[in-house]
């Protein structure tokens, strides 16, 4: 009997499989690895690590004095530029003084040079992974986070670089990252990504800052789920009504102060 | 938030290509940044600094810097600056203004690792880093270990030894395995290399003791270090025998400067002290007296700083004092900064008495000092010495209840216009002259310098003094005189630094305007005027075209809003002279025969020109065309009057939401205030524009369904919500306008045009 199928129809068929095996593999290796750095992860980070996390930058800042069963420290440990094909790391050059115990957090600020524009090729990126992934090995640091404002141009360079991290980066050390609060609300980009943490920065906004603040006030939240573990804000703006069940990243653009550190916890009772 | 009632199945994907199509190109985490005008500097003075120098001071503030205040103090007391020293403080402006030039080790560490690749058959060099970190327990701090001299002085060696022995020789290759292990110092670790074997080359050993003392060096042993460069020091056959000495001295530098206590600090620097006088007391190592002598200044500047600091002191104040001015002045800011603190405010009081020992630092730390000692003090000093300097820092501090006042102003009145203090007793003059309430001889005074030193004054003074004069005037033609001024300059103030940026890079922001409202005019306009003013100063020619432009745009819709027919139609016809596209629209209001049939063409002109608003705009304003939506919101009106758009928000405890500072108007518009505050309310009450534009197209379209203007009247009221100013109330105008837009125009081209509502 002749066969019913065609040398036409086999090679169909043969194609339709592999594309539709392509994407059943692809989808599910992708929940996969978003399943291990889903809501479960999400909870766990923020359940290890104090609700305040003051932001120590690069000025000379002693923190002795902060209780480490309250308070953390997220500082800035190197400043990276990002120009033509280089990286040029700078380290911490002003001296940062924490007591005991405290949860570290090593931050890394990229910034791309504005005259000589940065390629994104792979080598790059390569170089900004080590860089970052080299901050773990930092005395007592838990986590790392990146402080990249990210064009719309930049995003898929900086999300290779991000999974990058989480892959280089061991498993004790979580992964956070600053993030517009516009990515957190309405131009999500980062529900997909390896991260333990998005902290939504609610200060120094764009004119459509106070619309976000207005929804938030108006009981709204982000769309991310990443994005609804913490908060960042400044000392010096006023903020909108915020969960006090999550996580505060403070930022103050003056030497912190016991008094400074007093006042932000006796908000937060 | 997004409605959850899509109208079609491809409404959610279309949502998401319409976001992230509408969002800018490029954004920041804090910013984005926008450049809007600045019409008074308050952390530097005027730019550009070189004239700074030459003693054109302006208005001297306490805020600034204490190297603009050392330069201030300098021209008051009339000893000008040499070409050197103008030079200098200006090179330390720069550095520190572009963050003290970069360190480029990245460029050091090539010319090395290209010196050593002449070398053939080397394995490849590990990285080097020229940072270390500090690798104290609980303490995050790095240092430039390896600086410049380190490398180039590896790469000068190392070709004169491949001269000497052969880029191929075994002597060189070990010189090199040794300094890779020297560098590998540089960032992390302790690896010393290997002592030399007895039988090679004397030049060789003598590196090879050189490189094991720079190996410990950077490994941070420091005691070890200096023993080894003693001992170099004391070999007279090693070529780095008048080398070491000055090595000897910086080991031990090392080793105080990075000790906390005192009783770890003080010995090594004393020791270092006494060895680079050493150094330089002796001829035969003249090659490192340079450097010996910059190492000392380092010296003391951490061991004897308050001496230090009265020692540069006399020496910045005197002429032609000191050959590297601006080191000099670098040190002597640093110390300052040091004993007093960079961020916090100075209060003299609490510092010891013997910082404030010389003339300089005391004149420095009063002028800053805000406190009422220092004011007394201020003037104490000036009734004794009759100083320049004392006389800007006592009158800086006076109030109008100050006794002697007059004796005051009759001496700020006998400065030359000429003289470098004329622009800050000018200013204070004449604020304390308001103080007083001795409003006509403050008049007066101000007549006389605006016609006569006009040229003459920076533009952040200028701008000061024309504020002042805006708050005297007695009519509205002297207001509207006063009230536009050139910004000192443009800058987007994204570090809160006010760096001005070139003109080149603003013309697009000012599309050619060379002048501004600043703040305190805008608040006049937008909250103290009445409407028979603002139609009075529509019509005025006295303001720049693009001024004019905007307070014609800002009266007719403030008039439209409280339906004040009369200014809204003679706005009108100004307004359409200086838009033509807005003809058809202004016709329908100007033919409007009821309220809401005004108030219904209004708001639909509005809704078609995102652009207008009843308000006046402050600096540049908004930059998007008239009838084109801007992507950063700046749509249409809130219910507060606009603010400046660039840089960070003035610092405060946020605790507390931020308020509007209260407007003081003019003289002559204080019997207007309970009208024009009437009417100020009567815009407020309506609420952020799309709310209210929502509103009226809704309850427009209901009175009147078969207005052809209706439903796409209803569909720019929804999209008004969503790029506008918005509220807890904008969610339920958006869908009532939404629902409406569907219910009576189920399928008009508008219905079909819009799919969503939104909740603000």
């Amino acid at each position: 009997m002749k066969t019913a199928f065609s040398t036409k129809n086999i090679t169909a068929f043969i194609a339709v499989t592999l594309v539709a095996g392509s994407i059943t593999f692809g989808v599910t290796k992708g929940r996969s690895f978003f399943r291990e750095h889903r809501p479960n992860k999400l909870a766990a980070y923020s359940n290890t690590r104090p609700s305040l996390v003051l932001w120590a930058w690069e000025r000379p800042t002693d923190l002795t004095f902060i209780d480490p069963g309250q308070t953390a420290v997220a500082f800035l440990a190197r400043t990276i530029h990002l120009r033509g094909d280089e990286v040029v790391t700078r380290p911490r050059l002003q001296p940062l003084k924490l007591p005991e115990r405290v949860t570290v957090v090593a931050v890394a600020r990229v910034e791309s040079d504005a005259t000589k524009k940065p390629r994104l090729s792979n080598e790059q990126e390569s170089k900004l992974v080590a860089s970052i992934t080299e901050m773990a090995s930092l005395a007592n640091v838990s986590g790392i986070q990146i402080d990249f404002d990210a064009t719309k141009s930049e995003r898929s360079f900086y999300r290779e670089v991000i999974i990058g991290v989480r892959r280089r980066l061991p498993e004790r050390i979580g992964l956070s990252i600053t993030a517009l609060a516009s990515w957190c609300m309405d131009d999500d980009w980062l529900s997909d990504l390896p991260i333990d943490e998005a902290v939504p920065m609610l200060f120094r906004m764009a004119t459509d800052g106070k619309q976000i603040a207005n929804r938030l006030d108006d009981g709204e939240d982000f769309t991310s789920p990443v994005c609804r573990q913490s908060y960042g804000v400044s000392i010096d703006e006023p903020r909108p009504n915020l969960s006090s069940s999550r996580r505060l990243y403070v930022f103050r653009p003056d030497p912190w102060t016991e008094s400074s550190v007093r006042s932000i916890m006796e908000l937060r009772k | 938030m997004i409605a959850r009632f899509p109208r079609k199945t491809f409404a959610f994907l279309a949502w998401i290509g319409l976001v992230s199509f509408l969002f800018p190109h490029s954004t920041q985490a804090c910013g984005p940044f926008f450049t809007d005008a600045i019409f008074v500097y308050s952390k530097h003075p005027d730019f550009p600094l070189e004239q700074f120098t030459t003693g054109k001071l302006g208005v001297v503030e306490p805020g600034w810097a204490r190297s603009y205040l050392v330069a201030a103090y300098r021209n008051l007391s009339g000893v000008n600056f040499n070409t050197n020293e103008a030079s200098g403080i200006k090179a330390l402006w720069d550095e520190r203004l572009n963050y003290g030039g970069e360190v480029d080790d990245s460029a050091w560490i090539k010319k090395w690792l290209d010196a050593r690749s002449k070398v053939p058959g080397l394995s490849a060099s590990a990285e080097i880093r020229a940072f270390r970190n500090r690798e104290k327990p609980h303490e995050y701090e790095s240092f430039l270990n390896c600086q410049e001299d380190a490398f180039n002085n590896a790469v000068a060696t190392l070709n004169e030894r491949i001269k000497r022995f052969g880029a191929e020789s075994a002597q060189v290759r070990d010189w090199i395995v040794a300094q890779d292990i020297v560098f590998s110092n540089c960032g992390a670790g302790r690896k010393i290399p290997e002592t030399p074997q007895p039988d090679q080359d004397a030049l060789i050993r003598a590196d090879r003791a050189y490189q094991i003392a720079a190996a410990n060096f950077y490994a941070g042993s420091f005691d070890e270090a200096r023993q080894q460069f003693d001992a170099i020091a004391r070999d007279n056959s090693s070529p780095w025998h008048d080398k070491a000495p000055y090595l000897a001295a910086r080991s031990l530098l090392r080793k105080g400067s990075f000790a906390d206590k005192d009783e770890e600090r003080v010995p090594p620097l004393t020791a270092t002290e006494t060895r680079l006088n050493a150094i330089l007391k002796d001829q035969s190592l003249a090659s490192s007296h340079q450097a010996a002598s910059r190492l000392l200044n380092l010296v003391h500047l951490r061991l004897h700083p308050a001496e230090t600091l009265h020692k540069l002191a006399h020496t910045i104040i005197a002429k032609d004092g000191k050959a590297d001015f601006k080191q000099a002045v670098w040190d002597y800011t640093v110390l300052l900064d040091k004993f007093v603190g960079n961020d916090e405010g100075v209060d003299k009081q609490k510092l010891p008495p013997e910082v404030s020992a010389d003339e300089l630092s005391d004149w420095i730390l009063t002028f800053q000092d805000q406190s009422t000692t220092a004011a007394s003090y201020s003037f104490g000093q000036w009734q004794k010495t009759r100083a320049l300097p004392w006389l800007v820092a006592a009158i800086t501090k006076a109030t109008g209840t100050q006794p002697q006042l007059d004796a005051l102003l009759s001496a700020a009145t006998q400065v030359d216009h000429q003289s470098p203090a004329f622009t800050s007793v000018a200013f204070h003059g004449v604020r304390l002259l308001i103080d007083a309430k001795r409003v006509d001889e403050a008049r007066a005074a101000l007549d006389r310098y605006l016609a006569n030193d006009r040229q003459n004054l920076p533009a952040s003074a200028l701008n000061l003094l024309l504020a002042q004069r805006m708050s005297l005037a007695r009519n509205l033609e002297e207001f509207l005189q006063t009230a536009q001024r050139k910004p000192a300059g443009f800058s987007d103030d994204s570090d809160g630094r006010e760096l001005p940026e070139e003109q080149s890079e603003t013309k697009e922001n000012t599309k050619g305007g060379e002048l501004f409202f600043d703040q305190d005019a805008a608040s006049v306009f937008n909250k103290a005027m009445p409407m028979s003013l603002m139609r009075d100063a529509a019509r005025s020619r006295i303001l720049a075209p693009n001024l004019r432009r905007d307070v014609i745009q800002s009266a007719f819709v403030r008039a439209a809003l409280i339906d004040d027919r009369e200014t809204a139609v003679q706005a009108a016809s100004l307004l359409q002279e200086m838009h033509p596209e807005l003809k058809e629209f202004l016709a329908a209001y100007q033919m409007a025969a009821t309220a809401d049939a005004r108030r219904f063409a209004a708001a639909y002109l509005s809704l078609k020109f995102p652009g207008l608003r009843p308000y006046v705009s402050y600096g540049i304003g908004r930059t998007s065309p008239m009838n084109e939506i801007d992507s950063y919101r700046d749509n249409w009106w809130c219910a507060e009057p606009p603010s400046s758009r660039s840089g960070a928000p003035s610092e405060s405890e946020g605790e507390t939401e931020s308020k509007p500072k209260p407007v003081v108007p003019p003289q002559f518009l204080k019997p207007l205030q309970s009208l024009a505050l009437r009417q100020y309310a009567a815009v407020q009450v309506l609420g952020a524009a799309p709310n209210y534009l929502c509103r009226i197209a809704v309850e427009w379209t209901e009175k009147n369904p078969a207005d052809r203007r209706a439903p796409e009247a209803l569909h720019l009221a929804v999209k008004a919500t969503r790029y506008g100013c918005t509220d807890k109330e904008t969610g339920r105008w958006s869908k009532a306008a939404f629902d409406l837009l569907h219910q009576r125009y189920p399928n008009s081209a508008w219905a079909k045009e819009t799919k969503y509502w939104f909740k603000g």
